[in-house]
């Protein structure tokens, strides 16, 4: 339905003042809509939708899953991935992680369309990343912090607060429906690390290659601003 | 009647939830509430009880809409006000809190809200820069008028169609104005209107620099005709959708079954 008319959609779609000086009004602009409206009608009630075909649901296997853990390199879209800072919390540490859509050979097609990288973060626990097809379950977490006692890696050792990843374990299930989750703490990772350490550890970790050469930094927190020539 | 079974089920099922809400003490001197819901990622929310007693989601749900790159559609949807109402939810400043910290009605219906909340909204992960729409549409544009092309030689009823898709640079006072095809018709300008999956201002400021070009020949030339060429135009904010529908002559939408031809058509004419 088209509810503006005139100037006003000009006004909404943020373009132009109405009568910017040494040009003529906008008024004077020729106006179309009855005819434009009419036309696009007509073309709704004669052009069916085409459909596309539904693609069959799909289990991931645990095979499939362990074999994508190791998938060199996992692409991301549009990189490099950079943290912004956000501005409407107080802490230093408070970023902004882009979604960004992460390819793959290996997921099958129905993740490997909707994969992506984003992160939140927490004033009270600190800066999360997901990896998580849009819409459906983690497939891989990395948290700043982990408060709730104590947890146990997959190598047997012994953590209480501090960062790790979360990887699927679709091997074992206490319930029998629901993957169990394993924790991963490597090397890299240590107590009091900042968001862009977390990142950096977990990008190089899981091979997710976004084309940056430098380390990834902690933003300044006088962001930035978008220029009209990304359009 | 409820019998003794069902209550006894009926018990094991309440047990069961109020044992998954735990708390653990967590950064600030804040204490973390997990709750049984769970989010669409699935993970359990928490709330945030905070020293001096204020109940917070700490600006988790606001930070992962910025991530998500939906928190235009957030600021601008128009459920908003309802939203908050009926979840009890206040935004102060980066965080989501409940209206009345004393009610456990308006706790319970704050949770739910911030569990929902992500819900409403499609997340928009970037995809690669290279936009794909644009050569789609100069596919479709080609492979239509191929099969109109006057020739019989394949390799030349392809080169006739390529001359027809590609863009076309036209000077005006001092600057160049674009036609992302080159239709017959000199004053016709085609727009190719992508962006599809950028975020909701991107869009926006995407459909308005592709009407600019219309608009100024206009003033000189006022023959000239915008033909607009999109997937799908609901996927653009209403205002550039009306932007589009007023100002230009068809938009050719390829979602639609011979959207093709008719773009053959208007290139050819």
């Amino acid at each position: 339905m088209v509810s503006g008319r005139g100037s006003q959609a000009w006004y909404g779609a943020g373009l132009l003042n109405p009568c910017p000086s040494g040009t003529r009004g906008f008024e004077s602009l020729p106006r179309r809509l009855d005819k434009s409206l009419l036309l696009i009608l007509s073309l709704n009630r004669e052009a069916p939708i085409n459909l596309t075909r539904k693609r069959p649901p799909v289990r991931l296997q645990s095979t499939i899953y362990e074999a994508w853990l190791s998938e060199n390199p996992k692409l991301v879209d549009d990189g490099p991935i950079e943290l912004k800072p956000d501005l409407d919390c107080e802490d230093d540490d408070a970023v902004i992680l882009d979604s960004h859509h992460v390819n793959s050979e290996i997921l099958p097609e129905h993740y490997a369309d909707k994969t992506m990288i984003f992160g939140e973060y927490n004033e009270y626990t600190g800066f999360k990343i997901w990896i998580t097809p849009k819409g459906f379950d983690y497939l891989l977490m990395a948290h700043q912090t982990h408060y709730r006692g104590n947890f146990v890696t997959m190598d047997g050792r012994t953590f209480g607060n501090y960062p790790h990843f979360h990887e699927l374990d679709l091997y074992r299930s206490s319930d029998g429906i629901y993957p169990e989750t394993r924790r991963i703490v490597i090397e890299s990772l240590y107590s009091g690390m900042d968001s862009a350490r977390l990142l950096e550890a977990f990008m190089s970790y899981y091979n997710i290659e976004d084309g940056h050469e430098n380390t990834i930094g902690l933003p300044s927190r006088s962001g930035r601003q978008r220029g009209i020539d990304e359009f | 009647m409820t019998n003794e079974i069902q209550l006894e089920i009926f018990n094991k099922i309440k047990l069961a939830i109020c044992d998954t809400v735990q708390y653990n003490e967590v950064g600030k001197n804040a204490i973390e509430v997990v709750t049984p819901f769970l989010d669409w990622k699935g993970a359990q929310v928490s709330i945030f009880i905070t020293e001096d007693g204020r109940i917070t989601d700490g600006g988790q749900v606001l930070s992962q809409l910025k991530s998500l790159r939906v928190i235009d559609d957030f600021n601008n949807w128009e459920f908003k006000l309802d939203f908050f109402q009926r979840s009890r939810v206040q935004r102060v400043r980066g965080s989501l809190q409940p209206i009345d910290n004393e009610s456990v009605t308006d706790i319970l219906k704050y949770v739910q809200g911030i569990t929902r909340l992500p819900n409403f909204f499609e997340p928009k992960p970037i995809h690669t820069t290279l936009d794909k729409f644009p050569n789609i549409a100069r596919d479709v544009a080609l492979n239509a008028l191929i099969d109109i092309a006057p020739h019989d030689d394949f390799d030349k009823r392809k080169e006739w169609a390529a001359k027809f898709v590609k863009a076309r640079h036209i000077p005006l006072n001092g600057f160049d104005i674009e036609s992302d095809m080159s239709p017959n018709k000199y004053c016709r300008l085609v727009k190719i209107i992508s962006h599809a999956t950028s975020s909701t201002s991107d869009r926006r400021q995407h459909v308005s620099a592709k009407v600019l070009d219309s608009l100024l020949w206009k003033r000189d030339e006022p023959d000239v005709e915008l033909y607009i060429v999109a997937d799908d135009l609901d996927v653009y904010p209403p205002e550039s959708g009306n932007l589009l529908k007023e100002e230009s002559e068809e938009i050719i939408q390829l979602k639609f079954d011979q959207s093709g031809a008719r773009l053959a058509e208007v290139l050819t004419e």
